[in-house]
């Protein structure tokens, strides 16, 4: 019930704040949410992702371009 | 007939300094309010971003997307 009433006191009471506090926790949370997301999907791909195989093509390859070559044929 | 003779009683209007001084407080938040929207809904913009968001101290390097231009047409 504190709880409550402080947040009724901090963030309700006056709609300037509540409003406020909601267009800034939006510019907040898309940019740690896109971080986020973006940190999850790279660890769940890691080793297939461009900067990660990128280095490896550059080098000359695994064998995996012949065999594409091939495929074409 | 009676003639009455009546004086108008002035008094001082609040004013509208009075009224914006007690306002002052909500015009600061919805000023902020304002600006995170415009923060918001321009985050993608790239002149904005360049402008305004790379700049911002701790975590502009959130904003400043370095692609190897081998990667990118651009």
């Amino acid at each position: 019930m504190v709880f409550y009433n402080a947040l009724r006191n901090i963030l309700y009471k006056r709609n300037s704040v509540f409003v406020a506090t909601v267009f800034t926790g939006a510019f907040v949370f898309q940019a740690s949410f896109d971080v986020g997301v973006t940190k999850w999907y790279e660890y769940h791909n890691r080793g297939k992702l461009w900067k990660d195989i990128k280095p490896r093509i550059l080098a000359g390859g695994d064998g995996a371009e012949d065999e594409d070559e091939e495929d074409d044929e | 007939m009676v003639y009455q003779a009546s004086r108008i009683a002035y008094k001082s209007a609040p004013g509208a300094l009075h009224v914006l001084k007690a306002y002052t407080p909500n015009l600061i938040f919805f000023g902020a309010a304002a600006g995170g929207l415009v923060f918001t809904l321009t985050e993608r913009v790239p002149l904005f971003r360049n402008t305004f968001l790379k700049k911002i101290p701790v975590v502009g390097d959130h904003w400043d997307v370095k692609i190897d231009p081998q990667d990118t047409y651009y």
